[in-house]
């Protein structure tokens, strides 16, 4: 495997040469600051974009075209990066060694073409595919009740710090929505174009010399380079006692979520430590919770840990009977406290780093996962494989002892379901 | 050990059946650091009324069964839990049941052989005693709890139960909560003792493996273990009249956009003649011509504002049948629904079409060889349903053409329909 970075102008391409795979994959990264105000924009111009291009006008006529290039995959996402807002294209199709010669650069073309060509007709949009997808992303908006699991875990952010960039809804708002024209639109997008973070990542058995004449040949670059910045959100306290919020809803499982602040962490707990925290507590089929939660006292079927540390969050979730809330949230703060008591063997040490390693090892196996490395390297500045080999290793009981003092609940959510008699704390 | 060629894909099967009637498949693949194995029982939920082994008499057992029987073999008699073994190499592992099947798989990039032996061992192990099986209720009641908010997998089961009158595959794969209550630890010993048997099951191994020393390995560790004598299993046989149980159905459920599940039953008599392997093909093949993104009757029905999303189509195939299941997202059920009615039964197509479906599938055949994961899953189907691993998938794929396809599409009869409305709770 072998991987380079280039300067490009205005942007960078990152190409990772490897022969393990029968695919090519190419992702574009447009970066932005992240803004309340514009994720539903964003989230527009991402189905937008793959949804037509001037070439093939109807969503049909795209559709067929990609068939046509042996079943060619594109698609996108407004992914949420601590500060940062990354509206992320991707495109993966068979390497030409498997269909026929000249397909790589025809479908490195295709996919260009969606995004620099657009269906722009008299400087704005088409209208037929702006009106289905403004009527698909309300339906997206208006039905965020609908998965009980996401829409709690929301609703968690948005009691634990009301305002901040953690609490903003992923699939955007209904007010933003409506002001969003077929020409304001085209405005954001030149912008956003002419305006953005811009990098390049592709992957695959590929000549790099090659791949960069395509990739020349076909983006359009942006009009400066913009500075870059740090993506983890700046650490703010949060209240000392914790709170206890629960809110109810016609289902049948109740979703509990305990919402813990993480102190500010330094880049090497919080890539490795921290990993093997929340791996001994909630990570697994043999972790604390799962073993104590479920498998002693048969209070759920789910039960795992989360830790985001560019928002400093660590979530502890399970799907309860409500009338166990008290006894299941009791035994959740017990595991928490033991953490910090250093309650836990080495051999779980042990099975975390063995873990994490099989994970970095399996990485290597995945287009996705691998060029996703290089994609966190890139912006936050996250070892690559080697050195997260090498440095998990080094992570003892101690630090995670330490570790665990810096992590305190502050609210305890309850979706509450079921036909059940209430429970109070 | 036989090795055959695995067709286009740069691949090799080996493969063999050892004397207890395992069957044993290993893919080796190069450039990569991951192997999984997968265990796996031609048992699933489809199965309430057999004769056990070594009796005569048929019987039958709870709803849920086969499932409560996955959750209950990971508790092993020397305490050591299977989750917590695996993780000692990295390593992922864990089971699922569905109507036709129930797996045991594990997958990670060290100590294969270590894993491989704990994973035979394990399953090949049951343990259930009174209290363990009480233990357990309160999870599955949880689970079943958890499926019971999730609007597709009602869905699903609601589906098969209106269309179907005795066949079990209209029965949840997880049970009730009652029948949930209700099973024994006896329960679990005479489904465990009848379809456990090796000979019911296969082995499935890709990745990273040397093939010989893991076959010798499978090999000494069978051969170290007592079954009886393979008999085959009786299973009771249903006869599944064409009409459906229940026309119309509509519940209420946490969904803002009501779903609509459009289900027909289609009797399989006319489509005999075709390779079994290619029914479905031909099948989804022709769902995707008429109802995906690249027909113009998506479109139309987008434009004409019934659906703002793409359906989704899916279908089973029982012995006598073939059930398809659409499902679309619109405040407008009437239009969607006779507008899909009405598309079905209009069964033109044009080759062009047909040509351009056949090569995605080909292209999909070699996306799946590239991994580890899909291609083990792809080899377990085709054991559960097809009782051996096809190695000329590609060619088999290739072989796929339009007079046959036409055979199928014109012997669809859409008579027999079942329509599931899953609406929100404030209306």
């Amino acid at each position: 495997m072998n991987y380079q970075k280039l300067v490009q102008e205005n942007y960078n391409l990152h190409i990772i040469q490897t022969d393990r795979f029968k695919t090519v994959q190419i992702i574009v990264n447009y970066k932005n600051e992240l803004k309340k105000e514009e994720i539903t924009i964003r989230n527009f111009l991402d189905d937008m974009l793959l949804s037509t291009c001037k070439e093939y006008p109807t969503s049909r006529a795209l559709s067929i075209a990609t068939e046509d290039l042996y079943n060619i995959s594109v698609n996108g996402a407004n992914i949420r990066s601590g500060k940062y807002s990354i509206l992320s294209f991707k495109c993966r199709f068979l390497n030409e060694k498997y269909t026929e010669s000249g397909m790589n650069e025809k479908s490195i073309a295709f996919f260009m073409n969606l995004l620099y060509h657009p269906n722009i007709i008299d400087g704005q949009f088409d209208e037929t595919s702006f009106d289905i997808i403004q009527k698909s992303l309300e339906e997206d908006i208006r039905s965020t009740k609908d998965n009980p699991r996401r829409y709690s875990l929301l609703r968690l952010y948005e009691v634990m710090a009301p305002n901040s960039k953690l609490s903003y809804h992923p699939s955007g708002y209904l007010e933003d929505l409506e002001k969003i024209t077929r020409k304001n639109l085209y405005t954001y997008y030149q912008n956003l174009i002419d305006h953005s973070i811009v990098d390049v990542f592709v992957i695959g058995d590929i000549d790099p010399e090659q791949v960069k004449s395509y990739i020349e040949q076909y983006i359009v670059p942006p009009k400066n380079r913009m500075a870059t910045g740090e993506h983890i959100l700046n650490y703010t306290s949060f209240p000392e006692k914790e709170q206890v919020v629960k809110e109810t809803m016609d289902i049948t499982q109740s979703q509990l979520l305990v919402g813990c602040k993480v102190d500010e962490l330094t880049p090497f707990e919080r890539q490795y430590v921290m990993n093997i925290y929340s791996f001994i507590i909630g990570g697994g089929g043999d972790s604390k919770l799962f073993q104590t939660v479920r498998e002693k006292n048969s209070l759920c079927y789910f039960i795992n840990s989360n830790y985001n540390y560019l928002y400093h969050t660590f979530v502890i979730s399970a799907g309860i009977d409500a009338k166990t809330f008290k006894k299941t949230i009791n035994l959740i703060k017990e595991q928490i406290e033991s953490m910090q008591q250093g309650d836990f063997g080495e051999e779980m040490i042990e099975k975390a780093v063995a873990t994490f390693i099989s994970g970095c090892k399996e990485v290597e196996d995945s287009p996705t996962l691998l060029s996703n490395i290089y994609l966190v390297h890139e912006y936050m500045g996250n070892d690559l494989l080697e050195e997260k080999i090498e440095n998990i290793q080094k992570v003892t009981k101690d630090m995670i002892i330490e570790l665990a003092k810096k992590v305190h609940v502050d609210t305890v959510y309850l979706l509450e379901g079921g036909k059940n008699e209430k429970d109070t704390i | 050990m036989k090795k055959i060629p695995f067709e286009h894909l740069d691949l090799t099967i080996y493969e063999e059946t050892l004397e207890n009637g395992l069957q044993v498949y290993i893919v080796p693949k190069e450039n990569c650091n991951n192997a999984r194995a997968t265990l796996v029982t031609k048992y699933g939920s489809n199965v309430s009324e057999f004769v056990p082994i070594g009796k005569t008499e048929m019987i039958r057992v709870p709803d849920g069964v086969a499932h409560f029987l996955e959750h209950k073999l990971f508790e092993q008699e020397d305490g050591v839990d299977p989750f917590s073994f695996f993780d000692e190499s990295g390593s992922e592992c864990n089971a699922s049941t569905n109507p036709w099947q129930t797996n045991y798989w594990f997958s990670g990039t060290q100590d294969f052989e270590k894993n491989l032996t704990f994973l035979l061992d394990f399953v090949q192990a049951p343990y259930f005693t009174k209290k363990n099986v009480e233990k357990e209720k309160g999870i599955i009641v949880q689970e079943i709890e958890m499926y019971m908010d999730d609007p597709y997998r009602v869905g699903f089961e609601k589906s098969n139960l209106n269309l179907l009158q005795v066949h079990p595959l209209r029965i949840s794969t997880g049970g009730t909560k009652e029948s949930v209550e209700s099973i024994t630890e006896e329960d679990l010993y005479t489904c465990y003792e009848t379809f456990y048997h090796p000979s019911n099951m296969a082995l499935v191994i890709t990745g990273n493996v040397n093939p010989e020393t893991t076959m010798e390995l499978v090999r000494q560790n069978q051969g170290r273990k007592q079954f009886p004598k393979p008999e085959p299993i009786q299973i009771r046989a249903y006869q599944e009249p064409d009409f459906v149980n229940k026309e119309y159905e509509s519940i209420a459920m946490n969904v803002t956009i009501p779903k609509i599940f459009i289900n027909y039953k289609l009797n399989k008599k006319e489509m005999m003649d075709i390779p079994e392997t290619l029914l479905p093909l031909y099948i989804s093949i022709y769902l995707d011509i008429k109802l995906s993104s690249t027909s113009t009757f998506l479109e139309q029905l987008k434009k004409d504002k019934i659906v703002t999303d793409d359906v989704y189509f899916d279908f089973s195939d029982i012995e006598s049948h073939i059930l398809l299941s659409i499902e679309g997202e619109t405040e407008k059920q009437d239009e969607l629904i006779s507008c899909i009615d009405l598309e079905l039964k209009n069964t033109k197509t044009t080759e062009v079409d047909f040509i351009r479906k056949k090569k995605t599938i080909l292209s999909s055949c070699i996306f799946m060889s590239d991994s580890v994961d899909r291609l083990n899953n792809r080899l377990v189907s085709d054991f559960v349903r097809y009782g051996h691993v096809r190695s000329d998938l590609y060619d088999e794929y290739q072989s796929l053409n339009y007079s046959d396809f036409r055979k199928v599409v014109d012997a669809f009869h859409f008579d027999h329909r079942s329509v599931l409305v899953i609406h929100s709770k404030d209306v």
